[in-house]
């Protein structure tokens, strides 16, 4: 077996023991990396109903065969376990050196199970392994942790971190490394703190093996090239995602004020012209030539790295209309290894309960000192903070007053930052995620909007759906590499399934990586049903009731919403194209099909199959 | 009769960011992507930069409703109205 190592390293925290595995090839040939990998581990392993925040859950980190190769955009791994925000199948993908670093140390994956008894670590060395003591590192931010832990075991090593966030449980925190790059939204963070887990920190030296090396390197200079002359690219590199922002604001698409609203007054203050201005450097991802990350100066005089979701969210999403105001709030959810997506979303529904009367908090819309504030006591789960960092769902639920109505999330995950009031599609992509309210796995809105399809609800936005989510949610996560050259600069897809085969021997198409993607879909949908057995219904897979029930009252949308007969039709159409039944569960037929004959047995255990 | 344009994204290096556009009577947006297209010294025909006018690449919006659900290109333009170049957006 080339391209993979082969190799996964298991490390139960509560013996403090690490051992090396050597898997089944049918892993790598059915699952292929990363999200493929996590799934089938977590399905395979999990006992059904296991708290996420026990010693039992298991914490994944995954990567694939193209990780680590000089390859455009190559540099990334996936986190996973079963998710305390949301009770289903979690996971998210970051840009580290741990990535490279860990394909080098001769493995592909990190398996962690059980529970330290004091803080701890786990330090990879090439051929070394071990659980070292985090006693003097526990309770540090994730800068900090990060800048001691490369003193001690050396620049070049890898780090994956969590903050105050994750160390203590609270649902909305992410793995963390590199300053600002950070993965696992559906409190991976929280998984890794419920471990006493603080940090991973790998360095390998080894040569990356494949199936043919050479050409595999050739292939990766000549990728390198064509991404440089994209049409494109001059301006990617002036505003990276952030070009987004005034396009959300004309499409009426800007998260503003808890999702109320599509526009956003002060926009202008928090957009991508505002940013250029404003930029000192830039920072990217290992084996990246794209260099996403914007970094600026924040209010209080510190570095902050920018990018589109957590400006929206931590911007208009909660009414703050000043750049490095934003920046101040985005650097301290880095530090405190909280999700920037979720923080926004947590503090804007904080915000408005309180407008409503429902909580009684000293914050409100655009608020920086109050926001600040409500952010540590997210991260610390103290006073109000205690509530609200269970995520938007439960805090809604605990509060009461009706405040569910205006949680914004899917399945518990917050919504990020797309408002969908009228682009049933993007509603759908949120609605279908495996992982809850995620943009990863189907970006449809720029499709749905540039096309001027956004009022209708023809099937066709289900199979754009699905095959945003083949590409992006199957193929990319598991081989593992970037989505980004592809979605932005127009990088072709057909040279993905050549990396493959020159990085593996196999051959393969971008037919069977589509295939893989609904492999590993309809899987992660499994792992969920299983999980909510009689309780699953497709109710599961509707959008917030805000975008429903109420209309727009600002910008060119103002009355629109979403209509529910015609977004239900889309769902049904959505399972049907799946081959799964009205409750979206996959069919026997669909299992049997995509190479799932043992997994339906097991999940006929918990549930009847149509 | 006097139009607002505004450009997005990578068209704006192209086409610059923000317009007042003269036009006769009676003009639609054809007639005003290709004017713009003529004083930006573009040649490729039923393109602005590497984007085609028509087919779905480009969004264009009047008063904030894509061509598509107007008349497309054929669209009337009248006097104070706003459009909207926006070419796909990247960030996701």
């Amino acid at each position: 077996m080339k391209g993979w190592n082969g190799r996964l390293l298991r490390v139960d925290m509560s013996k403090g023991k690490t051992a090396v595995q050597e898997y089944h090839e049918d892993l790598a040939r059915r699952f292929v990396g990363g999200r493929g990998f996590a799934v089938k581990l977590l399905w395979d392993e999990l006992k059904p109903g296991t708290d996420p925040l026990s010693p039992e859950n298991i914490l994944v980190f995954a990567t694939g065969p193209l990780t680590g190769h000089r390859l455009p955009n190559s540099g990334k791994m996936v986190v996973a376990a079963k998710s305390p925000l949301t009770g289903g199948y979690g996971d998210g993908n970051l840009g580290t050196m741990a990535s490279p670093n860990l394909r080098k140390a001769g493995l592909d994956a990190i398996v962690v199970t059980g529970k330290a008894e004091k803080p701890s670590y786990i330090h990879i060395e090439d051929g070394k392994h071990e659980v070292l003591d985090a006693s003097d590192l526990w309770g540090l931010d994730s800068f900090k942790v990060e800048a001691e832990l490369k003193e001690r075991h050396g620049r070049a090593s890898g780090a994956l971190l969590i903050g105050p966030a994750g160390e203590n449980l609270c649902r909305v925190s992410t793995v963390v490394s590199q300053e600002g790059r950070a993965g696992g939204r559906p409190g991976m963070g929280a998984v890794m703190g419920s471990k006493n887990l603080k940090a991973v920190v790998v360095r390998g030296t080894k040569g990356l093996l494949a199936h043919d090396l050479d050409e595999l390197n050739r292939l990766g200079k000549l990728g390198y090239d064509i991404i440089l002359k994209k049409d494109n690219y001059g301006w990617w590199k002036r505003q990276g995602t952030m070009a987004i922002l005034v396009w959300c604001l004309e499409a009426g698409t800007l998260p503003t004020h808890n999702f109320r609203e599509g526009v956003f007054d002060e926009a202008a203050a928090i957009d991508g012209n505002t940013m250029e201005e404003m930029t000192i450097k830039q920072r990217g991802c290992p084996n990246c030539n794209m260099i996403c990350g914007n970094i600026v100066v924040n209010s209080e005089g510190l570095e902050s790295e920018l990018d589109y979701e957590n400006v929206a969210m931590l911007g208009s999403n909660i009414g703050v209309g000043d750049l490095k105001q934003v920046a101040t709030l985005n650097r301290m959810c880095d530090e405190l290894g909280l999700d920037t997506i979720g923080a926004g979303s947590v503090v804007g529904f904080a915000m408005e309960a309180t407008e409503k009367g429902l909580i009684d908090l000293d914050i409100g819309w655009g608020d920086l000192e109050g926001s600040k504030k409500l952010l540590e006591d997210l991260a610390y789960m103290r006073g109000m903070g205690a509530t609200l960092g269970l995520g938007t769902k439960a805090a809604a639920k605990k509060i009461g007053g009706g405040a569910s109505d205006f949680a914004i999330h899917v399945k518990g995950l917050e919504c990020s930052a797309y408002d969908c009031h009228l682009c049933p599609g993007m509603a759908l992509s949120f609605g279908t995620s495996p992982i809850g309210a995620h943009h990863k796995d189907a970006w449809v809105i720029s499709w749905e909007i540039t096309t001027g399809r956004r009022e209708f609800y023809d099937p066709e936005k289900a199979d754009k759906v699905i095959e945003f989510q083949r590409i992006r949610g199957g193929m990319f996560e598991s081989l593992v590499a970037c989505r980004f050259p592809w979605i932005e600069l127009g990088f072709e897809l057909e040279h993905y399934p050549k990396y493959f085969e020159t990085a593996t021997g196999i051959k393969t198409s971008l037919d069977e990586l589509w295939a893989l993607g609904d492999r590993i879909y309809a899987l992660i949908r499994a792992f969920w049903v299983r999980e909510f057995g009689g309780n699953w219904y497709r109710y599961v897979d509707y959008p917030p009731k805000r975008w429903f029930d109420e209309p727009l009252t600002q910008g060119v949308l103002k009355g629109k919403h979403l209509d529910r007969e015609g977004y239900d039709g889309l769902l049904q159409a959505y399972y049907d194209k799946r081959g799964w039944d009205d409750r979206g569960i996959p069919t026997k037929a669909t299992l049997k099909r995509l190479n799932l004959s043992k997994e339906a047995v097991e999940l006929e255990k918990f549930v009847e199959l149509s | 009769m006097k139009v607002r344009v505004r450009v997005f994204g990578d068209l704006v290096p192209v086409l610059g960011r923000n317009h007042i556009v003269d036009l006769e009577d009676g003009e639609t947006v054809g007639s005003l992507t290709n004017r713009m297209a003529g004083k930006a010294g573009l040649k490729r025909r039923g393109y602005l930069g590497n984007y085609r006018v028509s087919g779905g690449d480009l969004a264009i919006l009047v008063n904030g409703r894509n061509i598509d659900l107007l008349e497309g290109l054929e669209t009337s333009l009248q006097d104070g109205d706003e459009i909207v170049l926006m070419p796909p957006a990247a960030g996701g």
